[in-house]
């Protein structure tokens, strides 16, 4: 072969491989409107007992000494804004970046025994912070710990399959004498499961205000936002870090939970609100999840 | 994913048995693409040294042990080549951010060695190296007599022992 | 993913198939294999914890089985449980790697999981870091091609390596390079040859809906490319290295979804002869991480390779404070001269003198507002403009840094090293707001023979900074009695602490064995602590202390 017709031979094939791998080249504008209903369902014409909506739980595993943490905040709160009620945000405080220091502007302490032991299980501050699970998904693979910026697309998948299973009323009762909390969760199986599901109770609470660590100037002053509020704080277990195994199921219904918890006095109860959400045991996974006030106005 | 790690192992199985009983089947050189100093491509199976034994070191800029090892053989390289006809080539495997630099340190420390850039580990790994320095001897008829791992002072002494054994047809351990 | 190992099984099948079984038996298996465990003791004081499973450990087995042309391989990697500092998702057991590759001298094919680099890795580079834990093989089928004396082509698809999965990925590459000298049957070593490359990437992700606000997602591009282009020319001592790297349009996570191109420069040059070699670099980056995930943080599943252009130190307190590649945009420029002081001079001696020289300087790239409304680096938006060579404000790093080696006599030979560096700590460990660190580092390192085979080495060396931690001064002592046994001690002391109450010292004592290429050492001692932060993600490397098993070997 001649050197030219070599030379001719390997740049057809370069270039023909250029046109078979396009490349998309997008436009302005890079963004589009998205349309998500998040009206309350119009109850007049429908029977209430037929419809169960989905919702899901996000999980923002983060740390007040966390540089990167009050950007996954954001994008963790235009989530809650875009999806209404049909998301339930938890916010985690654990591992390193979580520390409580001895002196100076980090002295608050959100750890909690059941945030911690979630973090150590799914090693999700061991991979980093911020990072976060969305119904604790594809755990048993390594790609269940979800970077904020993956949590709208899982969300928006996971709303898709509106097909509820089991559903989860929660009832509360607070006594602001003795700060004591009874609450009722009523778990409606509408699918008669294949295997005992369990159930995890929890509190938590918004609009804590301390100081939080940021380098992006677009959430706020850098290199410490002193007046942060911190929200959807998950503050304590009601019922143990992997909850209650609900075992012996056999037909579709209902079946009645109550547990008591007596808030600690530096929870502002106004702001708590108990968290519940059913899930199998093997995988994880969450199948729907609850929250509700502690003081219903 | 089973069937293929069976059949693998089935391989090696047969391949394990097939070396226990012939001894005398070494390793040779495998076929990797590597670049030499002057941009050349050089293809790994075909180094060889006129049927005198090679000796192949795995170095990078950032190994204070290897850089030691040459510098020291360096000193003595005259006097090993007179006497064996030994050959060094020392492989580095600095990736992009020090490729360029193997050239004018090479030069700077005067060492006199061939020098190949394994840029992505790929001879490294068909060598089956985990650490360096790690040092290869070859025969005359380029199969894999003897290697080893880590510098310390004096060890250079043990190499060119070998050569010795090699050249006077003695058996190597 | 059941078609690849259907393929794979094919492949091997008919390549066997083809092979006697006299053929078979002459085949040669060859393998290293490498285990790391840790005791972990608490030590409250330096912030080591206790860990629960007492001992964690990772290992790994490589086997590879050669016969004529045909290679196949596998790694078995196993993690039980981590060690501290890897990452948690490694976890467990299992032949993440294996392969079969049939290469001749014009051909060669490989199917199932493969590193490689297309010129400086700019466009695309796939390797493995095993003691850092990081791996990006490329599990698919690669091609190599040489029509022609000269000419090499390569094409590779395939997707990326996940811990103990794959990315969601597709990565497709073309290589081209060309020896021109070869092409032209210029044989005479007179002339400068010249080797001409290009490649092509392209990464397809499905598209995803990310939220840009309460009611906007970003339309994104589901298909990626990366173009580049290089040029060698050697001629005797002098080389020219270049390349430029394109890519289009790819908002990810570590750009914060910007659809603003990227780029990449490279250009070196370096001249030797022996005795002395110099070397000049210089490198701009703009928007040029490229990962098959897009919205991936950390440091997995990158398709392309961004060195920093700066000395990779291996004296512990001179790595204290390494760069890293700030992949959004940085300049760096970089010089080298290597000089010899020739024997039998007054400074050269009977050995002669080895000195070294090396700077380099890192700096943020000048970054304009699309326009008036939009700050730089909005998400769903250009981002930002800028000029070639437009040097930033910010300073990243420093290093100037001279080594000098001699050789006094047979007995006796000494290295002393200074090196002053500038740190950003808050851009390179993302600390905002902590002021960069200034250090001079200072290095002596002599080794004394007294005898043939064994050998005393002894280092100081000593940081100085009023920054970050303050001073640190470590000490070592290496005996070792080739070519079998090392003894060493060693202590890392941070005495100018600021903290007084946190002025400790991280002693070690370490003996290791080597026979061939077997190999054992054992250490004990204390680990300070360290923070990483790699694309928006920190990780704590915690403080340990406790006894560290590392046994390796190669068969």
């Amino acid at each position: 072969m001649t050197f030219k017709r070599i030379l001719q031979y390997t740049l057809t094939i370069l270039s023909s491989s250029v046109l078979m791998f396009s490349c998309d080249k997008i436009n302005e504008p890079f963004t589009q409107k998205i349309v998500v209903d998040t009206s309350s369902i119009d109850t007049s014409n429908i029977d209430t007992t037929e419809f169960h909506q989905k919702r899901i739980l996000l999980e923002d595993y983060t740390g007040h000494q966390c540089v990167n943490c009050p950007a996954a905040a954001i994008i963790a709160h235009n989530i809650e804004n875009t999806f209404g009620d049909k998301v339930v945000v938890l916010a985690i405080h654990a591992g390193w970046f979580a520390k409580a220091t001895a002196g100076g502007d980090f002295t608050a302490d959100y750890n909690t025994v059941v945030g911690t032991e979630w973090d150590t299980y799914f090693g999700i501050s061991n991979v980093g912070n911020p990072f976060g699970m969305v119904n604790r998904i594809k755990y048993t693979t390594s790609e269940h710990i979800l970077s904020p910026e993956a949590w709208s697309t899982e969300v928006f998948n996971m709303l898709e399959d509106t097909v509820v299973t089991v559903d989860l009323n929660i009832t509360n009762l607070y006594n602001i004498e003795t700060r004591k909390l009874d609450t009722e969760i009523v778990v409606e199986y509408l699918q008669v499961p294949d295997k005992d599901l369990s159930l995890i109770v929890v509190l938590k609470e918004s609009g804590i205000v301390s100081p939080q660590k940021n380098n992006a100037p677009s959430s706020g002053p850098t290199p410490i936002i002193y007046d942060y509020v911190h929200n959807n704080v998950l503050r304590d277990a009601i019922n143990g870090t992997w909850g209650s195994v609900i075992s012996g199921i056999s037909s579709v219904g209902t079946v009645k939970k109550s547990y008591s918890y007596t808030l600690k006095d530096n929870f502002v109860a106004e702001n708590c609100k108990v968290v519940a959400f059913i899930y199998d045991e093997d995988t994880k996974q969450i199948f729907q999840v609850a929250e509700k006030e502690v003081i219903i106005e | 994913m089973k069937n293929v790690i069976t059949l693998l192992l089935l391989i090696f199985s047969i391949s394990i048995l097939s070396a226990q009983e012939s001894d005398k089947n070494l390793r040779q050189l495998p076929q990797v693409t590597v670049k030499n100093l002057s941009g050349h491509n050089i293809n790994t199976a075909e180094l060889s040294n006129d049927g005198k034994p090679m000796i192949i070191s795995f170095w990078a800029l950032w190994c204070k042990p290897c850089i030691n090892e040459l510098t020291t053989i360096a000193d003595v390289y005259d006097e090993w080549t007179e006497e064996t006809g030994v050959k060094l080539v020392a492989v580095s495997i600095d990736d992009a951010r020090s490729t360029a630099k193997v050239a004018p340190t090479v030069n700077g420390k005067g060492w006199e060695y061939e020098v190949l850039l394994d840029a992505n580990g790929d001879f490294k790994r068909a060598m089956n190296v985990n650490m360096i320095p790690h040092t290869f001897l070859l025969n005359g008829q380029g199969e894999i007599v003897w290697q080893h791992t880590s510098f310390s002072e004096g060890s250079e002494l043990e190499l060119i022992e070998m050569v010795r054994k090699l050249n006077s047809g003695l058996p190597i351990e | 993913m059941r078609r690849l190992y259907t393929l794979v099984c094919t492949f091997i099948l008919i390549t066997t198939g083809t092979l006697t079984a006299q053929d078979l038996l002459q085949g040669r298996v060859s393998g290293n294999f490498q285990l790391d465990a840790q005791l972990y003791q608490a030590d409250s004081a330096i912030g080591a914890e206790d860990v629960s499973e007492a001992m964690l450990m990772n290992s790994f087995a490589n086997i590879n089985y050669t016969q004529g042309n045909f290679i196949a391989g596998l790694r078995f990697e196993s993690y039980l449980n981590p060690i501290k500092g890897y990452d948690q998702r490694y976890k467990g057991t299992g032949v993440p790697f294996w392969y079969a590759s049939w290469q001749k001298e014009s051909f060669g094919i490989t199917v199932g999981h493969f590193y490689e680099q297309f010129g400086s890795g700019m466009t695309l580079r796939s390797y493995e870091e095993r003691n850092l834990g990081y791996d990006n093989a490329i599990k698919g089928a690669r091609f190599i091609f040489r029509p022609y004396k000269g000419i090499a082509i390569k094409g590779l698809i395939g997707t990326q390596r996940f811990f103990w999965e794959s990315g969601p990925g597709i990565v497709r590459g073309l290589d081209g390079e060309f020896a021109i000298n070869d092409l032209l049957n210029i044989l005479s070593t007179d002339l400068p040859r010249f080797t001409l490359g290009g490649s092509f990437v392209s990464k397809y992700e499905p598209s995803a809906k990310i939220l840009v606000n309460s009611d906007q997602i970003l339309i994104l591009p589901e298909n990626v490319a990366a173009i580049s282009t290089r040029l060698n020319i050697h001629h005797k001592g002098f080389a020219i290295d270049g390349e430029y790297a394109h890519k289009y349009n790819d908002p990810s996570a570590i750009n914060n979804f910007i659809y603003k191109e990227g780029r990449s420069l490279l250009l070196q040059a370096s001249y030797s002869q022996k005795g002395f070699g110099m070397l000049l670099s210089g490198k701009v980056t703009d928007n040029m991480s490229f990962k098959s995930k897009r919205t991936e943080r950390g440091s997995m599943l990158d398709i392309n390779y961004l060195p920093a252009l700066t000395r990779q130190h291996a004296y512990t307190l001179a790595a204290m404070y390494p760069y890293a590649t700030q992949p959004n945009g940085e300049i760096a420029l970089q010089g080298q001269v290597n000089y010899k002081i020739s024997k039998g001079t007054l400074l050269g001696g009977k050995y002669g003198t080895d000195i070294a020289i090396n700077f380099s300087n890192v700096t943020s790239i000048n970054r304009d507002s699309i326009n008036n409304e939009t700050p730089i680096g909005k998400t769903g938006t250009l981002g930002y403009k800028t000029n070639y060579f437009d040097f930033g404000d910010e300073l990243y790093f420093r290093d100037f840094n001279i080594e000098i080696q001699h050789k006094f006599n047979n007995e006796f030979k000494a290295l002393v090293s200074w090196i002053n560096m500038h740190y950003n700590i808050d851009i390179i460990e993302g600390h905002p707001g902590e002021e960069a660190v200034k250090a001079n580092i200072f290095i002596a390192d002599v080794t004394y023979k007294f005898s043939s085979k064994n050998a005393l080495k002894a280092e100081v060396q000593h940081l100085a900074t009023k920054q970050d931690e303050g001073n640190w001064m470590q000490a070592m002592a290496e005996f070792t009695f080739s070519p079998r046994w090392f003894f060493t001690l060693m202590n890392q002391y941070n005495y100018g602490n600021d903290d007084k109450d946190r002025r400790f010292h991280y002693p070690t004592v370490a003996v290791g064995y080597t026979q061939d290429s077997n190999r054992l050492s054992l250490s004990y001692g204390k680990q300070r602590e360290g923070i990483i932060c790699v694309g928006g993600v920190c990780r704590n490397v915690p403080a340990s202390n406790g006894l560290s098993i590392t046994l390796s070997s190669n068969f």
